[in-house]
């Protein structure tokens, strides 16, 4: 996988990466997609694919309001918080 | 003298009932089992010591040991979610994650009385074979020191002694593989047989959640307490769960076994091939009719599954964002950035090298390329499953074609050590792996391969070879590394 690529993808990702580590993965890509080039020989024009192997059926359930955690049991691990929600950066410009 | 820390479950539960032991006493055998040998096999990344002694005291006083599970302590795979006690997956970015909430299994388990002894160690986010990629530490394999104990410490525990049974996770073949390279009992149920809600999805297709035990009969316990459905996950299924423990006492008759040529060819070590051929001439001697079988797009499955894998992964690691919870950088410029910097400081390299590659792999170019095509394959293989199950009622093949390898040894992503288990994730199917020899002095497993939601089968088959032999029986000969 090019480095172009690689940075385009880890940004959709939004994984930071260290110069050494897109060394690393860059090499370990290249390895990666060659071996999966090899899935493509294979004829699979009529095969319909499987996403999920068991049990592939809907699942429908009433729409009941069931107990929820505690705000300050959610609000427990966050890294940080302002009374009963979560704080993050300023999304909306001034 | 009765070494406690050496029980079964079942043994345990019996001297329980009978008051010849309490809880309490277990519970302190095994710390101090732990305090003495862990150092070597660094096999608990955190210990519940105090609660698992609490709790073994008030389950002493009620005197209550009607459940089979009561007052026996069990060690839980770090990536299952325990309430009040720290979940780690064993990464940087969960390091101080302290689930407010417990897994179903952990409820269902908790509700049979059963005691958390502490969370053993895996690759981070589970995503390897070896415990290598754990943000804390490796650990040993305890039939030596200087092996790999398989991707998740779970059945090294239980090997050395250090908990009497283990709960654990299987994506590709965790707990059937350490349990081979461990040598001790390892069940990967049906997909949707034990509800995941509470564990930290790798790849939400295969992940199950499966018991690690010293033997058989103790499997079966264990599966009963954690199977059936469950609201909280729209995969479990409301497949009737019959009494896996009960299904033991069956006789089998008539039973023909599978074995696919695939998993005995070159990349099999000889002594582990001569092994499950010897595995197979034990059933053929208990009646069982054998025969060579074939699953030809099997040879796929490697690739198939670390492409669904990352595919899935990168999906999953999407919740871990530096916001509700898990690491948050401390410096950063925006929202995106502190997405960014979090994920580049709180994952490791193998972590980040599966979200990126499962995101080209969603992302257009990667997905009518690789990802379609490896569901299209995953379908050819899921087939040829079912045909072999036509004609046969189980598949035996090794569970690993080696023995536990070398720390350090892995040499990339895709390890050949996964070619036995991961179809059977990518099929959905319940296996199981038992001891069936030894080489190089460490421990050789047999997978039993069965049909969907026949795990009372291959208990079935399992608790018949382990009756005719004593592998299961074997001691570890401490070697220093």
């Amino acid at each position: 996988m090019d480095k172009g690529t690689l940075y385009r993808v880890a940004d959709i990702a939004h994984v930071h990466l260290e110069s050494r580590e897109i060394e690393q993965i860059s090499k370990d890509m290249d390895f990666l997609l060659e071996y999966f080039d090899k899935l493509s020989q294979v004829d699979t024009e009529s095969v319909l694919p499987t996403v999920c192997p068991i049990n592939d059926k809907n699942v429908l359930r009433d729409d009941e309001v069931w107990d929820s955690l505690p705000i300050d049991e959610v609000l427990k691990n966050a890294p940080d918080k302002h009374g009963r929600f979560f704080r993050v950066p300023r999304i909306i410009e001034e | 003298m009765l070494e406690l820390d050496k029980l079964t479950i079942h043994k345990a539960h019996e001297l329980l009932s009978k008051k010849e032991i309490t809880s309490e006493e277990l519970t302190k055998a095994l710390l101090k089992r732990i305090e003495e040998m862990d150092g070597k096999i660094k096999a608990y990344v955190t210990l519940n010591s105090e609660e698992a002694l609490e709790r073994s005291s008030e389950i002493d006083k009620k005197g209550d040991f009607t459940e089979d599970l009561s007052g026996i302590p069990v060690a839980v795979k770090d990536n299952i979610c325990t309430k009040d006690l720290r979940t780690t997956c064993a990464s940087k970015m969960l390091e101080n994650f302290v689930p407010p909430y417990d897994a179903t299994v952990i409820k269902k388990l908790k509700e049979k009385n059963a005691l958390i002894l502490g969370k053993t160690n895996l690759d981070e986010f589970d995503m390897g074979s070896s415990t290598e990629s754990s943000y804390f530490f490796t650990s040993k394999n305890p039939w030596n020191l200087e092996r790999v104990p398989g991707g998740s410490s779970s059945a090294a525990a239980v090997a050395a002694d250090l908990a009497i049974y283990s709960l654990d996770s299987d994506t590709g073949g965790a707990v059937r593989q350490s349990a081979a390279y461990c040598g001790v009992v390892g069940l990967k149920p049906t997909y949707g047989r034990v509800s995941r809600f509470g564990l930290a999805g790798n790849a939400g297709s295969m992940d199950t959640i499966g018991p690690i035990t010293k033997d058989v009969k103790d499997c079966a316990i264990v599966l009963n307490a954690i199977s059936g459905m469950d609201l909280f996950d729209p995969s479990s299924s409301d497949t009737i769960v019959p009494d896996y423990l009960e299904s033991l006492k069956t006789n089998l008759q008539n039973v023909k076994i599978g074995i696919p040529k695939e998993f005995l060819g070159d990349a099999v070590n000889k002594d582990i091939k001569n092994a499950i051929l010897n595995a197979a001439k034990t059933f053929e001697d208990m009646g069982f009719i054998c025969e060579e079988t074939s699953l030809p797009n099997v040879e796929y499955a490697l690739w198939v599954h670390y492409v669904i894998a990352s595919a899935e992964a990168s999906s999953e690691m999407c919740q871990y964002d530096g916001v509700r919870f898990g690491h948050r950088a401390q410096h950063y410029e925006n929202l995106k950035d502190l997405y960014k910097k979090s994920r580049g400081e709180g994952f490791g390299l193998e972590v980040k090298k599966r979200t990126i590659l499962g995101t080209y792999l969603l992302d257009l170019e990667g997905n009518d390329k690789y990802l379609v095509k490896a569901y299209k394959l995953r379908t050819l293989i899921k087939q040829d499953f079912e045909k072999a199950f036509e004609k046969y009622d189980f598949l035996i093949t090794p569970t690993t074609p080696t023995v536990a390898f070398k720390i350090g040894e892995a040499k990339d992503s895709l390890n050949v050590n996964d070619m036995c288990t991961v179809p059977v994730n990518l099929a959905g199917l319940p296996a199981i792996s038992i001891p069936c020899g030894f080489a190089e002095g460490l421990p050789i497993g047999l997978q039993i391969i069965g049909k969907a939601f026949d795990e009372a089968g291959i208990l079935q088959v399992a608790y018949a070879f382990e009756r005719n032999t004593d592998y299961h029986k074997k001691l570890i000969a401490w070697k220093e590394a």
